[in-house]
């Protein structure tokens, strides 16, 4: 019952701070901003209560089945965000963040499987590791994808021929080009020890380090991108637009092979 | 009563930085039949307030005074809400909301320099400012950019976030437009300012002239490695950018952001370079205009407010209130400009000596100084120096120890110690003998005190009032006042008036006093009779206004109607009757004629003053002086 409960209001609160983020983005009116925050602070304590519930109830964290991921993954990025973003700033970047906590969490909540069974390998505690670790690191995509975007919007806006809408709102350039790169930073990190630990314990399991999954294979490509855009931001002084533009093509890639290739390709690392 | 507003498009001379041309505006107006004056200059135009009875009469009058066609009137009845909509910038679109506050407070400065403002502008000029004052902190107002200069900074700001370690680097000849930027770049900026000029001549001296360094072409890659704002008054050649491609090249890790402050479209000639933003006029054009929209929408969204404010004004224009000013009433000139120069002295922390006749109002004066200024959550403590014996008056100012003298039975605080944060008004300033005076000076100087019986110091912080119905520099003549003290306490000096020489105020008091009694007592005394009025009128009241209101204090206990009759007042007002003084018998015109021909001569054709003394407006008496054919 109180799982229910959690469903409905979980994504609805998102959404209501969704909706005062956007007011106060459109009109800057500084009440927005307060509701806005407090909304936020709530939807985290609700999502958080939420997972809490669900581990109590199945004994385990919940990542039985791509939803209960799904939501995993996503309280993992509202809580990167608070931690990645100065202070201040987040009530502009705000409405782009609820609005992905919204939709991601909907679609968590309406497709979940409270009572999944948690798939044998997931009792192993170093792939439980392995999975939370790529969880973060997924999360901290999603906030440089994010940045990418924003820093598009208003890099086109400063550099083609009229100023306005996104410029009277976004924090400057170089700052969500930080934003973007520490995402990146923490991103490929969490990913590569993930990865790691997951080709080790795989050894483990299948005898193993690798296998031309088409999932693993993908994993790869994703973690190859997102390196060369490190690399280039950090000996070749690339710019902001070219690593948005990475992190945006990265996103897209994990997206994409999440949802087509996992689905139906992958035969060994799939556990749907 | 109304407030013009008047727009001249070509007032002779041009107003604030010329001087004798401003003596000349504001000369003028004291010759006319106008009782206030306040110009604003804007652009080439000057926008002028004045009070006047009609709108059609203060306008030849304007006319006349200037020797111009009739002015432009301006939102015919609404001068106050016209003034707001001035000072939140809605009618100047290019001017920053501070150098616009600017202008109009050395505008009223200037106005106030000439004597040229009173009771009513005065207020419409404050009660503008303290509305505007409420927005002071509105990114829309202060943030707006309204020149190419601050779009730059505002745009490069939004690149790069911080840009105090940027370079800059000129380059053209625009010496107005480079002026603006350099000021502007050096409030904001900690790098080197470079110039780069084309043509020979007068680089240096350019370069030199507007704080730059000058810069070869040449050497442009090797000196330019950082950051840089570039700004370009023209559009550069293809040379030019060829130096800038390999500059910007060879330094990958910095950012270049490039301005061209002509119109048209950006042309390098050149692939796209990596790490250079580059800025059209058209972009700095967009975000001028940008910030001016949201200034304009803000404006428009204040209306309701700006509409409260604008009743409230005219409420108050129209009212009795306006007379009332911190328990003091009067519509006398002189009055006003007491109720003036508080509300200018009252911020200021110094100390200020009024004098005043017995009864005038000199601790209602104390107090209202003491209400506007910053102290006004500390005591105001009044002390009437003449009421407390001379033996006594140390202790009771500086307070004293137990035991420090026989009878001090426990330690006591001094009223300069109690009125510290706050305001201490010494009543009767004249009669303290001048080792108190000495003390109180120590106060002034050092801020501490000294209580009797404790060698240590105590700090204090207070600011002294004093008040005086004697001469003091007899007293100091006479050696029971000494110098130094004077000077110290007689930073500021008003002067209030007996009730004699502001008679036209004795029915404002009476019915203000009136009202303040009858509730006080509950009865329903609202008014005076005219046969009443006139026995007030005539008397010469020595006690001035307390004389007035302790009679009508006993006018409105006695009185057994509605209306205070010659019963109800005292015996010797009542036998106050006018008697004719006239000897030989002339027409009221001629007498009227005769007496303003003397006063000119007396008074040496100062107009207010004869207006002043014959109890009528200046418009009146310009009018008369017309008929009479007296004008010059």
């Amino acid at each position: 019952m109180a799982i229910t409960i959690f469903r409905i209001i979980s994504p609805l609160s998102y959404l209501i701070a969704a909706f005062f983020y956007w007011r106060y983005f459109a009109d800057r009116r500084h009440k927005d901003q307060h509701l806005a925050r407090y909304t936020e602070s709530a939807a985290l304590v609700i999502h958080t209560s939420l997972l809490v519930i669900l581990s109590i109830g199945s004994g385990h964290v919940p990542l039985a089945g791509a939803f209960q991921a799904l939501t995993t993954l996503m309280w993992f990025f509202a809580i990167l965000n608070k931690l990645l973003i100065h202070e201040g700033r987040e009530y502009t970047l705000g409405v782009f963040q609820t609005a992905v906590l919204f939709l991601m969490q909907t679609l968590a909540m309406i497709f979940i499987d409270v009572h999944a069974p948690l798939p044998d390998i997931l009792h192993n505690l170093y792939f439980e590791i392995h999975v939370l670790l790529n969880l973060i690191g997924y999360a901290a995509f999603s906030s440089a994808f994010l940045a990418g975007i924003m820093y598009l919007l208003l890099y086109h806006e400063i550099t083609g021929n009229h100023l306005g809408y996104f410029y009277d709102r976004l924090p400057p350039l170089a700052y969500l080009e930080k934003l973007n790169y520490r995402a990146l930073l923490i991103g490929f990190l969490f990913n590569t020890v993930g990865i790691i630990i997951g080709v080790i314990t795989g050894k483990t399991a299948w005898g193993l380090y690798w296998t031309w999954d088409p999932k693993m294979i993908a994993v790869a490509v994703a973690w190859i991108i997102y390196g060369i855009a490190i690399i280039g931001m950090h000996y070749l002084n690339w710019k902001g637009n070219r690593l948005a533009y990475l992190s945006i093509i990265g996103f897209a890639w994990i997206l994409f092979s999440m949802l087509i290739i996992n689905s139906f390709f992958s035969k060994v690392h799939s556990f749907i | 009563m109304l407030i013009a507003t008047f727009k001249f498009q070509n007032l002779p001379g041009k107003f604030i930085n010329s001087d004798p041309i401003t003596r000349d505006i504001y000369d003028r107006f004291k010759k006319s039949g106008l009782d206030e004056l306040l110009i604003i200059p804007q652009d080439a135009d000057h926008i002028i307030f004045t009070v006047g009875t009609d709108l059609e009469s203060t306008r030849r009058e304007i006319s006349d005074l200037y020797g111009i066609d009739p002015p432009q009137s301006l939102q015919q009845g609404d001068a106050f809400k016209y003034f707001l909509e001035l000072l939140l910038g809605k009618y100047d679109p290019v001017t920053t909301q501070n150098d616009l506050l600017v202008r109009i407070k050395e505008s009223y400065a200037r106005a106030l320099e000439f004597n040229a403002t009173g009771p009513i502008l005065s207020r419409f000029y404050r009660q503008g400012i303290d509305f505007i004052q409420g927005f002071q902190n509105r990114p829309e107002l202060i943030g707006a950019c309204t020149t190419p200069a601050e779009a730059a900074i505002d745009i490069s700001r939004k690149i790069s976030e911080s840009i105090s370690d940027f370079h800059v680097l000129l380059i053209g000849e625009d010496r107005d437009q480079f002026e603006v930027l350099v000021q502007l770049f050096k409030q904001q900026i900690r790098g080197k300012i470079y110039l780069l000029v084309n043509h020979q001549k007068d680089r240096y001296e350019l370069a030199l002239d507007l704080g730059c360094i000058p810069l070869e072409q040449e050497l442009l890659e090797i000196t330019l490695s950082g950051n840089t704002i570039i700004v370009s008054s023209d559009a550069l050649t293809l040379v030019h950018w060829k130096s800038i491609e390999s500059m910007v090249r060879q330094n990958r890790n910095n950012i270049y952001i490039y301005f061209q402050f002509t119109k048209g479209p950006v042309d390098t000639g050149l692939q796209r370079l990596p790490n250079i933003f580059i800025q059209s006029l058209d972009q700095v054009d967009d975000l001028i205009a940008l910030h001016m929209r949201k200034r304009r929408q803000f404006i428009d969204a204040l209306d309701e407010e700006i509409r409260e404010e604008v009743e409230n004004f005219y409420d108050w224009l129209h009212s009795d209130r306006r007379f009332i000013f911190s328990g003091m009433v009067s519509r006398n000139r002189t009055m006003q400009q007491i109720f003036e120069l508080v509300h200018r002295v009252a911020p200021a922390d110094i100390s200020v000596l009024i004098y005043g006749e017995t009864g005038t109002g000199k601790e209602l004066v104390a107090r209202a100084i003491h209400n506007y200024s910053t102290r006004r959550s500390g005591k105001f403590v009044a002390v009437n120096c003449s009421a407390i014996p001379e033996t006594l008056l140390e202790g009771e100012l500086f307070g004293y120890e137990k035991g420090a003298f026989t009878g001090a039975m426990a330690m006591k605080k001094g009223l300069v110690e109690l009125a510290s944060g706050g305001t201490l008004f010494l009543d009767e300033i004249g009669d303290i003998p001048p080792l108190i005076q000495v003390k109180l000076l120590r106060v002034l100087q050092e801020r501490e005190i000294m209580r009797i019986g404790n060698p240590n110091p105590i700090k204090v912080d207070v600011r002294l009032l004093a008040a005086t119905n004697r001469n003091l520099e007899d007293l100091i003549s006479d050696g029971t006042f000494r110098t130094d003290f004077y000077y110290r306490i007689n930073t500021i000096q008003i002067n209030l008036p007996p009730l004699l020489d502001r008679k036209e105020d004795i029915s404002l008091l009476c019915r203000y006093f009136i009202e303040k009694h009858s509730r006080k007592q509950g009865k329903k005394v609202h008014a005076i009779s005219e046969e009443a009025k006139e026995r007030l009128q005539l008397y010469n009241w020595p006690g001035n206004i307390r004389e007035l209101e302790n009679v009508i204090e006993r006018a409105v206990a006695v009185s057994v109607g509605e209306r205070i009759t010659c019963s109800d007042l005292p015996a010797n007002l009542q036998n106050n009757k006018a008697k004719p003084t006239t000897t030989d018998i002339t027409s009221l015109r001629d007498l009227e004629a005769s007496h303003i021909a003397v006063l000119l001569e007396r008074e040496d054709h100062n107009y207010s003053k004869i207006a002043d003394l014959l109890g009528i407006s200046r418009t009146t008496l310009w009018r008369k002086m017309k008929e009479y054919d007296l004008a010059k």
